[in-house]
Formats: structure tokens, C-alpha cells, sequence
């Protein structure tokens, strides 16, 4: 070492110990972040590496009655991009988009911004063959995913009624949205490991077995018959140069719908082409003013109450009528005297409010709601509404004259022909139903439909004189366009000018048939409705042919087996009422609602804190299922300057005597049950501002027959307005 | 010819650590190969033909006696500046574009970088230098200014390429080697002062290598650079004490960008674990032990100098590379000697192993490590290797009690390794 000079050395041995001290830092660093850090190292990675998919299993098919596959699934492939690798995009860009049939540049505008994301969609849902040419063309960065595509190989067919899916496979509407938990496959969460470059590797492990397939669906539609109705709707809505149409076509006995079409339609393969209009399914989905074929109420209720003769002669006032002097209703054609029978059979307007007239609204609603207007036809769709049927307290002066001619009433196609088909199958309202089997894809049946009779509306002697005039009808009445020669079709007419904010319009019409054939032994009853037909604005002439060159095709060139299928009607069973009108809750307290809604099998459900009733759901006049639920929200009022009264007791009197004295205290009052009152809320003594109620619950007791009669103490029955 | 053995321990270390290399650039490049290139083993194939050029390299410079540097060095040192200044032309100019630095000149497709060059070259050539001048180096003028043209021309070649970490990594070596080699100290720091700010200025004035140091201090793109620091951390720390096994890194699988070059040891470090990378450590340990060793009984001064150079820039090469990959200091492209993937480095390290060999098998001649000549004799290796176990042991007690009993003690005497009292 002599060599070496000693302040050489010594600096040596200084960059030594520096080195050696390096040393024993970084080697302290990698037991720190290896030994004791590594289990939170190990945590982040494998938040990074595993990435939990969801498996679905196939959705379900959707098949006609007669099993031929309306919606299935087919394999398509969606191109993702790993914009980092693309070395050349405006190339990249010129090849595929030739390829995808997108607009040149579409995607350098999706990859735009994204230059270092490993993923992003460029076009989902490619045919095998695109994706073939571009698998071809072995461009680093761009790859390829698996997935589902819901195919609807009738297209515009049905279109409405069976819906569609989103990119996602979820329903969105139609069928595809109510039956969506069937359709829906199970699904089952995978961990699978993952690279930088989002490419998945071989499961780590499953959670659970691997997931299930969804269940397929059997509809009761007959898609042959659906695309004779579509076709023919189609070419009588551009006919008439309507702005659309609907139709339906349903079994009157078993309730099942063969044909369901809304006008203009659209392919659900491409859905976001369509305009959202078009894809309504617009016989459950819109209401319209139904116009005469609302008639029918009226002619039950004369046949069904006995109430006159159908020969009985009606003065039709020459064309007008004017009962109020500002306002008066005119028919189409004068007449100056017809029978009943001949009022209905030529649609005299002012013959059937003459006739409302004596009858009075309570009977014409009661009938009307028996029908099942205003209430859910409960059929299996998404967006179904109730319309709107006044309850009598809630008509104004000119109602009585509206009401019976099918307007100031709101219906859905779906609930016309439903109450047609009353009258095809002997009296009975079915529910109409479309979905008629669910099918696990294991075979086993999930779930199958029934025919379900809601009601008996009327008598067969009521339904024996109503196809009488509905047969003559279309034999010499408004509908004789629609006559056949050798098939006899009953049925009715409807021109209901649309309400505007300037009053009814004489030229925006919707022009509507409603019918059943063979007339004297019913297979298929239908609706027609075009809306704002402009060549002709009459029922009879628009949507009377609509409906007879459909029948003219079904019978002529269809297998006709299915209209012949008939549920036994002989002894049908009726179910017990299951419906209940929803009561009136406006300005009760909580516990009087509670009461009331209790009182008739509902469950009231209370949202919001608060002891006075704000609003409900549903309203009142509204079916409900038993037991379903009412929702009430409670609000604290507290008035400005309430004018306050005292509730007098009224406990252990007859509920006359209570009537009377809550009468004379200017309280308004409702009644539970009949006999004796038993209770009373609020008690006694309390002090209630005006317009609250009171509320008398009441028992049998030991009333004298005489006073319980003379009372009227109403039964519990389905009149509605009861309470 | 040779008066020694070539030190074993070093070569076997060395040789040892390019192994682990190879397999660890399969393991972290096989996936990465096979998607952009379609050839998972094309990076081992490179490696593998860059290993055999070191290899040949190492021979030779193992073949050249060191005191041959004192002619050639002047010719090597010209030719490397020549290099610099070709990669800052654009006809010859390899893949420059990487990362928006010219550090390559590509020949027949083979990247070849001049910075890892002149690095070996300016540490052969201080050594060279400082044991010509002796004490001269004391003089700021005449004995230290010399040496700053060359180096003065070459940071100034390299900062315009631009690579940052090579214009620190040579002038801390160069530093080093001054420092070791008796200049004055004042005088060091003045230099040091000046050409850190002039560092500074051009680092400021560049966003590649700006960004790197912002993103070490928390405000720069955390895309970027934190992105590979914190994927390195979690290779590191996932792989815990004994790792997930060979093969079975999963942030090579392009989390940890640049797995098989810079980040090869959190590669190693997450399918070994600690096990891996202490092993990587004590690897580095031994090979500069073994280094310090060589230096400190090399035969001259200029022995003494290139041994410790080439020692001390393998250090820090590691140094800064494993300091990268812990998180300790910003990223810098310093690849780990003997492991990364890259000709450049590979090539070098491996010549300078071979000059430090070449040191080795000239050094003084001490009686605790000599070795009797006739040990040189094949035949009588091979009939000391015959004979049975415990004659062998015998000998070596033997040998060891006569040692203490007859033999030159040295021992540490405060500053320099001295005679003992059995002297």
C-alpha cells in the first residue's frame, strides 16, 4: 500500500463507509417496503390484478303461441380500443370505419382525448363478419369482446308490444321490460385477473355455479295474425292519412290477445332510429275519448235494469237538442223518432243522452266501471293507465249529456275491447292477458296463465239483445262498411272529436270500430282506433274497413283453429270481487283514513310525519286490489283562521239520529258499516275546523226495520259509492 | 505472463448476477415480447447474443494488461467524444425519438448507447492521468484543469442529447476519482459549485427530465412517472419475503412500464421476495468487496485508481438503480449493472469486470494470499485434488498453525494496512 498516499487512503476509506452506509439504507428500504409493508403492498395489487365481472346467463327467448321465436339472442362482437398501441389512427380510421359503416372519422373522434386509456368502445355489437375483416387486418390495440345481441327477426311486427332491450341486455319496454326478471338470466360475480392492457386471464375462482339462463316466455300472440293486423292497420291508417292507429284482437272467452298493433311502428333492432312516439304501445299506453262505442254502457244498463222496452219510441229533436240554452248536442243524422233499438243501431246522440237522462248517472256509472273502465286491465305491461271515469259527484251539468256518447271519459283501446268482449262471451269481463307460459330452461314450467273472469257485468238475455243490435249495426247501421257477405260481424262504431283547449273539434277526430265475428258464436273480437283520420272522419268509414279486411284475411287465408279456442263459459266460475273502490280521504285525519282504508281490506301505508291527509295513491274512485296498499301522505296543517266545531257525541245512536245531529253541527260525515254507531273519530268533544270529517264506525245493532230501510243504510257491495 | 490467479469470487459473482439477469428479462418480457412482437423469446435471444458480446469483451479486456491504458487511452477517449457527437446527428442517429432523447446510434440494428461508453472510458482515463501526474493533481492548473476540457466537452455532448442521470452519474465518478486521487479539496468544491449550477440551469431548462424531478417532489404528472415508481413499489412490496415464485410476477403483465430494463429488480424482488433482492444485494456487496480488495493490493497507483473507478461506477450505477426502484430518488434511466435488459450497459460492466480481473492477476505479490507457483501446474492441481479429504484438511490446519506461528502479520495501523508485530 505504500503506493497510496495516506490522504488518498483515507478518502478511500471515507467513500467506504458512504457506500457502505448506502448499502445498509437501501437494503433497510427493501425490508420495509418488502417485509413490513408487504401485506398492504399485496393488498393494492390485487386490487389492481382481479377485476370481479359479472356473469349473466343468456337471456330468455320470447315466442308466439305458436312457438316461433319473436326475440332471441345472437353473438356479436364489440371492438374496444387500447388507444395507447394505435400507432397510426387517422389510417386506422380509414380502414375500419369502411368496414363498421360508420362515418369516416368516427373513430378518431371516439379515441380523441383518450391517448393513453387502455379502453374504449369504438362500435359495440359487430357482425361476426365485420369483426372477422377487422381481426384480418391484425391492428395492435384494437381487439374484440363477446357479447349478446337480442335479435327481433319480425322487426317492425309486434314491435310495440314485445319492446326491446338496451345496449345492456336490460328491458326497456314492452313485454322485454315486464317479463325482465324472467328474461333475465341469473348472473354470477367471477374474479378473474386482469393485465394492464384490461385483457381478462383464466378465472381465479367462481363464486357460486355458473350462472343460470333466463326463463323463455310464451306469448298468446299469433304473429301471422299480427302482421295480417299490422299490415292492414298500416295500409288503412295512410289510407285515411291518420296520424296513427291502433288495433287489438283478443279470444273474448279466454281473454288471450292474438293481435296487438300500434301505428306507425318501428324495428326495435335498431330502436334509437324510431321516434319515442312510435314506440309506445299506444292500446295501453294512450287514452282517448272513446265516442259512441262508449254507447254500449248506456244500452246495458236499459237492457240489464229492465229500466224501458227497446221498442220504446225516443224523440230525437230533429238534429239538436238543446236542453241548455247555451249548449246543445246534435247528431250526425237528424231523426225526428226512433226506438231504442233504432238509437243505438244509428248512433243517435241525442237518443242516448235523452235515455242517460232518465236513467240517472249513478246506474251509468256503475255499469261503466262493471265494464272495467277506469280501472287497470292489470295486463302484463309497463305503463298501463286507468283513464278517466268521473265518479257522478265529480259531472258537471253537462255531463249527463257527455258521459253516455263516450265523452268528459277517457278509456285505452285495450279496456274497449275488453268490454266487447263482455259481450262476445255471454256477459263475462275476462282479463285480457298476453304472456300465457314461462318456460325455465330446464323445461319446468314457471308460471302459466289462466283465464281469470274479473266480474259478471249482465245477464245472457242483455247479451242476446246487444249482438241483436250490434248486428244490425254493421247490417244496416253507421258500421255497414265493415259488412261481410257470409261472416257475420256484430259491432259498433266511434267518432269522438278530440277535446282541444278550444273545445271538441269538428275535424280532429279519432275514428274507432269495435267488434266481434262470427257474430252469433264470437271467436275474435277487435278494435280498430285511427286517430285524426283526414279523408273521412266517421267510425264506420275508416276503421270499419280497417276491421273487415282483417277478418276477411284471418278467415280466409288463417288457420283458424286458434280463433276457435274457448274457455268453458257454460258454468264459468266467477272469483269473488277482488277489487274495492279506493274512498275518498281528502281532509280526514291519520286515524280516521287508517279506519276507513282499513274497512275495506286495503293496507295504508302513511308516508310523512302529520295527522291530516295531503294526498293519496291511487285517488279515490279507483279500483284497488284487495289488500293493496294505499299510500297516504300526512302533513301538520295548522289553519290560519280555522272555524272551529264541535263534534257532538253522537255514540249509541242510530246512524240517522247521528247523521242529523252531525248535520246540524255542519259536519261532514262518512259511515263504516250500519246499525248502531260505535265509535266516532275524533271523539266526542273535540274541536275540528271546517271541512274535516267525522267519521261513524258503526255496528249491527237493534235497529227498527222500518228506519233501517227507510235510511237506505248502503250494503257493501260494489257500488262504488258506498261510504 | 501472469503472476496470479484472476479473482474468482468476482468473475463467479459477476457471472452469476448476468444469470439471474437473463432469466429475470425472460420472465418480465416474455409477455410483453409475445404481444408487440410476437415472439415471446425475443428479448432473450438479444440478451442472450449481448451476453456473449460482454462475454467476449470481458475476455478481452481481461486479456489486456491495464498498463497498456496509459497508450491507448488518449485514441479511446477521442473516439467516445466522436461517438457523443454522432448521436447528435441525425444521419446516423439510432431510435432517437425515445422519450425525447438522442442516446442511441444504431448499428445493423443494434442500439449502441456512447454514454455508457465514455464512461468506462473517462474512468480509464483519469486513472490513467491522475497516476501520470501524481502530485500535480494537487495543482489546480496545471494538474486539475487538464482534466476538465475532456470531461467539460463530453457533459457538454451529453446534456445535449439529452440524458441528465448520465451527466450526474459521470460527474460524480469523476468527483470520485479526483477526490481519491489527492486533489485538493477546496478546489473540488469550487468546481462543484459551478457545475451545479450549471446543471441545474439546463435541468430547469428541460420538461423531460423537470418533469421527473417534480414528480418526485409530488407535482408532477402522476401518470407518468409516480405511476412507475408506485407499480414498482407494489411488485416490491406484493412480492413480500419469498415472493409469488418464478414467473409469476403479475405487474410485469404492463403495470410496471419498463419491467425488464430499469424495474428488472422489482421484478425480481416480486417473484423472489426479500429473499430475491437481498440476494441481488449481498450479490453487489461481494462484487465491490471483491473491487475495494482488487484496488488495495493492485500493483500501482494507476491499478489502485481503475480498480476503484470501475468499482465505484458499478456501485453507483446500482446504487442509483436500486434507489429508483425503492422510491429513494426520482426516476432516472440508470439501468442495473449485469440485470437490465440493454446492450450498452451489459457490454461495459462486463469489460470493466474484465479489467478489474485483468488488475487481479497483478497484484502485489503478499505472502497471506501467494500462492506457490507450481500451483500453476495443472498436474499437480489435479494430484492435490486426488488426494483424500482428510490429507486435505490436514494440510490446510497445518498450513493455518504455521501461518501463525512463521507468516507476516498485517494488520490496520490508523491509516493504511501495515506490517504486524510478527514482522
Amino acid at each position: 500500500m505504500s503506493n497510496i498516499a495516506k490522504s488518498s487512503m483515507n478518502r478511500f476509506i471515507f467513500f467506504l463507509m458512504l457506500g457502505a452506509l448506502i448499502w445498509i439504507i437501501i437494503l433497510g428500504r427493501l425490508f420495509q417496503i418488502q417485509i413490513l409493508n408487504g401485506q398492504q403492498y399485496k393488498r393494492i395489487a390485487s386490487n389492481q390484478h382481479q377485476v370481479k365481472i359479472e356473469y349473466k346467463g343468456d337471456r330468455g327467448t320470447i315466442y308466439d303461441c305458436r312457438g316461433r321465436r319473436l326475440a332471441y339472442n345472437k353473438k356479436v362482437y364489440s371492438l374496444y380500443a387500447d388507444v395507447s398501441l394505435i400507432k397510426n389512427p387517422k389510417s386506422v380510421d380509414k380502414i375500419i370505419c369502411g368496414i363498421m359503416e360508420v362515418p369516416a372519422g368516427t373513430f378518431l373522434s371516439k379515441i380523441r382525448g383518450k391517448e393513453r386509456s387502455k379502453f374504449v368502445w369504438i362500435n359495440r355489437k359487430l357482425s361476426s363478419l365485420q369483426a372477422e375483416q377487422i381481426k384480418e387486418l391484425n391492428i395492435p390495440g384494437l381487439n374484440f369482446m363477446e357479447e349478446n345481441a337480442r335479435v327481433y327477426p319480425f322487426r317492425k311486427y309486434a314491435a310495440q308490444t314485445i319492446g326491446y332491450v338496451d345496449i345492456d341486455n336490460n328491458g326497456i319496454d314492452g313485454l322485454e321490460c315486464s317479463a325482465d326478471n324472467w328474461l333475465q338470466g341469473g348472473s354470477v360475480e367471477a374474479l378473474l385477473f386482469t393485465d394492464a392492457k384490461h385483457e381478462c386471464y383464466p378465472l381465479l375462482f367462481y363464486k357460486g355455479r355458473p350462472p343460470q339462463d333466463g326463463s323463455s316466455v310464451y306469448l298468446t300472440l299469433d304473429i301471422d295474425f299480427q302482421s295480417i293486423v299490422e299490415e292492414k292497420l298500416a295500409a288503412g291508417v295512410e289510407e285515411n292519412r291518420g296520424v296513427s292507429g291502433t288495433a287489438i284482437f283478443l279470444n273474448p272467452y279466454t281473454g288471450k290477445i292474438l293481435a296487438m298493433a300500434s301505428y306507425p311502428t318501428f324495428d326495435p333492432n335498431d330502436y334509437k332510429a324510431s321516434k319515442p312516439e312510435y314506440r309506445k304501445n299506444r292500446v295501453v299506453t294512450d287514452i282517448y275519448e272513446p265516442g259512441s262505442t262508449f254507447k254500449l254502457v248506456t244500452a246495458t244498463t236499459i237492457l240489464e235494469e229492465q229500466l224501458f222496452p227497446l221498442s220504446k219510441k225516443v224523440f230525437c229533436e230533429n238534429g239538436e237538442y238543446a236542453y241548455f240554452p247555451e249548449h246543445s248536442w246534435k247528431d250526425v243524422h237528424p231523426y225526428d223518432s226512433l226506438s231504442i233499438r233504432d238509437v243505438f243501431i244509428n248512433s243517435s246522440n241525442i237518443g242516448t243522452i235523452k235515455l242517460a237522462q232518465q236513467i240517472g248517472p249513478k246506474l251509468l256509472y256503475k255499469y261503466a266501471k262493471n265494464y272495467g273502465f277506469g280501472s287497470l286491465t292489470e295486463i302484463d305491461f309497463v305503463g298501463e293507465v286507468c283513464g278517466v271515469v268521473r265518479r257522478p259527484e265529480q259531472w258537471s251539468g253537462y255531463s249527463i249529456g257527455s258521459f253516455p256518447i263516450g265523452q268528459e271519459v277517457s278509456v285505452t283501446a285495450l279496456q274497449m275491447v275488453t268490454a266487447y268482449a263482455a259481450v262476445a262471451n255471454g256477459g263475462y269481463l275476462v282479463k285480457p292477458y298476453i304472456i300465457d307460459r314461462i318456460i325455465n330452461p330446464d323445461g319446468s314450467v314457471e308460471f302459466e296463465n289462466q283465464t281469470s273472469i274479473i266480474r259478471r257485468v249482465m245477464s245472457r238475455e242483455t247479451v242476446d239483445s246487444l249482438i241483436c243490435i250490434f248486428k244490425d249495426v254493421v247490417k244496416n247501421g253507421t258500421g255497414k262498411m265493415a259488412y261481410i257477405d257470409g261472416l257475420e260481424i256484430a259491432g259498433k262504431t266511434g267518432t269522438a272529436q278530440k277535446a282541444s283547449n278550444r273545445g271538441y273539434s269538428e275535424n280532429n277526430v279519432v275514428a274507432s270500430f269495435v267488434g266481434f265475428t262470427p257474430a252469433d258464436n264470437p271467436a275474435l273480437v277487435g278494435i280498430i282506433t285511427v286517430d285524426s283520420p283526414r279523408r273521412s272522419h266517421y267510425g264506420g268509414s275508416v276503421a270499419g274497413p280497417i276491421f273487415r279486411d282483417i277478418i276477411k284475411e284471418a278467415f280466409s287465408s288463417y288457420d283458424q283453429s286458434l280463433l276457435a279456442e274457448r274457455a268453458n263459459m257454460d258454468n264459468p266460475i266467477v272469483e269473488p270481487e277482488t277489487t274495492v273502490v279506493v274512498p275518498d280521504l281528502a281532509r280526514m285525519f291519520k286515524d280516521q283514513a287508517e279506519e276507513l282504508i282499513r274497512s275495506r281490506d286495503l293496507k295504508p301505508v302513511f308516508i310523512n310525519e302529520g295527522n291530516l291527509v295531503n294526498a293519496q295513491n291511487p285517488d279515490n274512485g279507483q279500483h284497488a286490489r284487495k289488500g293493496q296498499e294505499v299510500y297516504i301522505h300526512l302533513i301538520n296543517k295548522e289553519e290560519v283562521n280555522p272555524e272551529v266545531f264541535q263534534v257532538p257525541n253522537v255514540k249509541g245512536h242510530s246512524v240517522r239520529a247521528g247523521i242529523n245531529k252531525l248535520a246540524k253541527a255542519n259536519i261532514p260525515f262518512r259511515v263504516i258499516g250500519s246499525g248502531i254507531i260505535s265509535e266516532q273519530k275524533p271523539p266526542p268533544g273535540t274541536f275540528i275546523t271546517r271541512g274535516h270529517y267525522c267519521l261513524l264506525i258503526c255496528k249491527p245493532g237493534i235497529v227498527p226495520k222500518a228506519l233501517s230501510q227507510e235510511l237506505k243504510i248502503p250494503q257493501q257491495t260494489t257500488d262504488p259509492e258506498k261510504g | 505472463m501472469f503472476k496470479r490467479k484472476p479473482d474468482n469470487i468476482l468473475l463467479i459473482t459477476a457471472l452469476a448476477l448476468v444469470s439471474l439477469g437473463i432469466i429475470m428479462i425472460f420472465s418480465a418480457s416474455s409477455a410483453k415480447a409475445s404481444l408487440e412482437i410476437g415472439n415471446p423469446y425475443y428479448f432473450l435471444k438479444n440478451t442472450l447474443i449481448r451476453v456473449f458480446i460482454g462475454l467476449v469483451g470481458m475476455y478481452f479486456a481481461y486479456r489486456l494488461d491495464y498498463k497498456a491504458y496509459k497508450i491507448i487511452i488518449p485514441y479511446m477517449l477521442g473516439f467516445g467524444i466522436v461517438l457523443l457527437a454522432i448521436t447528435l446527428s441525425p444521419v446516423l442517429a439510432g431510435r432517437g425519438a425515445v422519450k425525447g432523447a438522442q442516446r442511441w446510434i444504431s448499428i445493423m440494428n443494434i442500439d449502441f448507447q456512447p454514454a455508457e461508453y465514455i464512461k468506462l472510458i473517462l474512468v480509464i482515463f483519469l486513472a490513467v492521468y491522475i497516476s501520470a501526474v501524481k502530485d500535480r493533481i494537487k495543482s489546480f492548473t496545471k494538474g486539475l484543469l487538464p482534466i476538465f476540457l475532456p470531461v467539460a466537452i463530453i457533459l457538454a455532448l451529453i446534456i445535449k442529447q439529452p440524458n441528465y442521470s448520465a451527466v450526474i452519474g459521470i460527474s460524480i465518478i469523476v468527483f470520485f476519482m479526483v477526490i481519491i486521487g489527492g486533489a485538493d479539496l477546496r478546489h473540488i468544491l469550487a468546481i462543484t459549485v459551478i457545475e451545479g449550477l450549471i446543471v441545474l440551469v439546463f435541468l430547469v431548462g428541460s420538461e423531460h427530465s423537470y418533469e421527473r424531478l417534480a414528480s418526485y417532489m409530488g407535482e408532477g404528472d402522476p401518470l407518468n412517472e409516480t405511476y412507475q415508481t408506485n407499480q414498482a413499489l407494489i411488485a416490491l412490496g406484493s412480492g413480500s419475503a419469498f415472493g409469488l415464485g418464478i414467473g409469476e410476477s403479475k405487474q410485469k403483465l404492463f403495470y410496471l412500464p419498463e419491467a425488464h430494463t430499469d424495474f428488472i429488480l422489482a421484478i425480481i424482488g416480486e417473484e423472489f421476495g426479500f429473499i430475491g433482492t437481498l440476494a441481488v444485494m449481498l450479490g453487489f456487496l461481494i462484487l465491490t468487496w471483491r473491487g475495494i480488495k482488487i484496488a488495495l493490493r493492485a500493483n500501482d497507483p494507476l491499478g489502485f485508481l481503475l480498480a476503484s473507478g470501475i468499482t465505484s461506477l458499478i456501485f453507483l450505477h446500482f446504487v442509483i438503480n436500486v434507489g429508483v426502484v425503492t422510491a429513494l430518488l426520482p426516476t432516472t434511466g440508470i439501468p442495473l449493472p449485469f440485470m437490465s435488459y440493454g446492450g450498452s450497459s451489459l457490454l461495459f460492466t462486463l469489460i470493466g469486470i474484465g479489467i478489474l480481473l485483468n488488475i487481479s492477476t497483478q497484484l502485489k505479490i503478499n505472502i497471506e494470499d501467494s500462492i506457490p507457483l507450481e500451483k500453476y501446474d495443472r498436474f499437480h492441481i489435479h494430484h492435490e485434488l486426488k488426494k483424500p479429504f482428510r490429507e486435505k484438511l490436514k494440510n490446510a490446519f497445518n498450513q493455518g498453525f504455521r501461518r501463525e506461528e512463521n507468516e507476516i502479520h498485517t494488520r490496520w495501523r490508523g491509516n493504511r494496512w501495515a506490517p504486524g508485530p510478527g514482522d
